[in-house]
């Protein structure tokens, strides 16, 4: 079930991502839903399972804009991996924890993603645009985080998923 | 612990192959994904415009009233034009064959919804359309809506290099005029000058027509003639030298104008006449079946 519900929210995340409009005074920045459905299978799952989310994530935001194959699910992935080393350490069941890994999430994947595309000729983006726009995303990212991970949260409960990965870790 | 390598082996396998794909093979995939997601994306603006539409009549019945009765007007003066123009195209076409002029070519107005802004990243001013390669659209066709030129089918490219054009089946991609990467050929109707028109993005403050959503930086129009005369208010429409857009679209008009740095020519600041901010449909000016289309005249020429 893990699967159906990551498909689904990762087809939810993208088609809402490409809806809303990007914000001209936040350097035309988007809410970042994509990177925060890989942060809470980062967050929330065990390694491979946060793994594939980060790659499925990325792939769903190269297919759905222009950036060239690969950019974002390279990106999005090794977001995955590292976001996946703090799961033991931080409550992620904290609004707190989630607004501040939302923002990362947010401005880090813009950022690199910015270096990739801006490095390779795909972008003329002056550094003071760039900024407003990861910043931009990071704010958003404080919003999106804590929205995106309690949705899912609710929703891994619902069908069972969190449930079962407690039982297993001997945690619940 | 080696299942853990082992997917990390793979999937950064699996990133090196989608980052080497050929621009070709992974176009095509971007395409038929995005074909794919269009109709959730449809639904989704279905819904919301249905909602905004219930409740729009409640708040201003009376603008309603005040619009109708302006556009009545609008139909009357219209229609009178209308048959203006058809006396004058029947005099015109005579003309021409009198002339032995060689037929313009003859293009069609594919009429299609926004469905969705920027993609999923907001680096490029893009805009989807709902209609694709079996609506007869290809890529560089000139996109347009009644108050002037938005943009071109297509996607984008390093400088130099062949632009990836996203046109699917269903949907295709729009790069608007706003668009660092977008470059139109233009003409001012009142003293012939020529220039190209380049993008400079959207800004968040300063000149920009600041709206909430989306503000529109003033397009820089570069390389005209010094010695033509250029005023604040001027018409520009595309010159149908680039081989995109066709003669004698309304693109903006003249917001300021200035002598470049180097002195060689002069430059100017251009308002789109488009309102870009808030694009719901649009126009692609496809050609009509039997006339060869832009990229189609390119491969002949090769």
């Amino acid at each position: 079930m893990t699967w159906v519900v990551m498909i689904l929210a990762i087809l939810l995340a993208a088609v809402a991502q490409t809806l809303l409009p990007g914000y001209a005074w936040l350097g035309q920045a988007k809410f970042p839903l994509l990177i925060c459905v890989a942060l809470y299978y980062a967050l929330n799952h065990e390694f491979q399972v946060a793994a594939v989310a980060g790659f499925a994530a990325g792939l769903a935001h190269d297919l759905l804009s222009e950036t060239p194959m690969g950019y974002s699910t390279a990106c999005f992935w090794l977001a995955g991996l590292i976001f996946s080393r703090f799961r033991r350490v931080v409550l992620t069941e904290s609004v707190i924890t989630r607004a501040t890994f939302g923002a990362l999430a947010g401005a880090i994947s813009a950022a690199a993603l910015w270096l990739l595309l801006a490095g390779n000729g795909y972008i003329r983006c002056p550094v003071g645009r760039a900024v407003l726009k990861i910043a931009g995303s990071g704010l958003l990212g404080t919003i999106a985080g804590p929205l995106t991970l309690t949705i899912l949260g609710r929703l891994d409960r619902l069908v069972g998923n969190i449930k079962a990965k407690e039982e297993y870790y001997g945690i619940g | 612990m080696r299942n853990k390598k082992l997917l990390i082996g793979l999937s950064a396998m699996v990133i090196l192959v989608l980052l080497n794909l050929p621009l070709s093979v992974s176009l095509r995939i971007k395409c038929d994904a995005q074909d794919n997601v269009a109709p959730f994306q449809r639904f989704i603006r279905f819904l919301i415009e249905k909602g905004r539409n219930t409740f729009r009549p409640l708040a201003d019945a009376r603008k309603a009233i005040e619009e109708k009765q302006k556009m009545l007007e609008d139909i009357a003066n219209l229609t009178f034009q209308l048959r203006n123009l058809r006396v004058l195209e029947q005099e015109n076409a005579l003309l021409r064959k009198e002339l032995a002029f060689k037929g313009r070519q003859k293009r069609a107005l594919v009429m299609c919804e926004v469905i969705s802004r920027g993609g999923t990243s907001g680096w490029w001013q893009t805009v989807r359309l709902d209609r694709g390669r079996r609506h007869g659209i290809g890529p560089d066709m000139a996109v347009i809506t009644a108050d002037g030129i938005i943009g071109r089918t297509g996607g984008v490219a390093p400088e130099g290099e062949e632009p990836s054009l996203a046109v699917g089946d269903l949907t295709c991609d729009v790069l608007l005029i706003t668009d660092p990467n977008c470059k139109v050929a233009c003409r001012f109707p009142r003293t012939g000058a020529l220039g190209i028109l380049r993008g400079m993005g959207v800004s968040a403050g300063g000149d920009a027509q600041l709206e909430i959503l989306f503000g529109v930086q003033p397009c820089q129009l570069d390389y005209i003639s010094r010695t033509r005369e250029i005023l604040p208010g001027d018409e520009i429409v595309t010159s149908g030298l680039g081989g995109v857009f066709p003669e004698g679209l309304l693109v903006g008009h003249v917001a300021r104008v200035e002598m470049d740095r180097s002195g060689l020519y002069q430059r100017a600041e251009v308002a789109p006449g488009a309102h870009l901010e808030g694009i719901k449909h649009a126009f692609v000016v496809a050609p009509r079946r039997g006339a060869p289309g832009p990229a189609v005249e390119e491969e002949a020429g090769k």
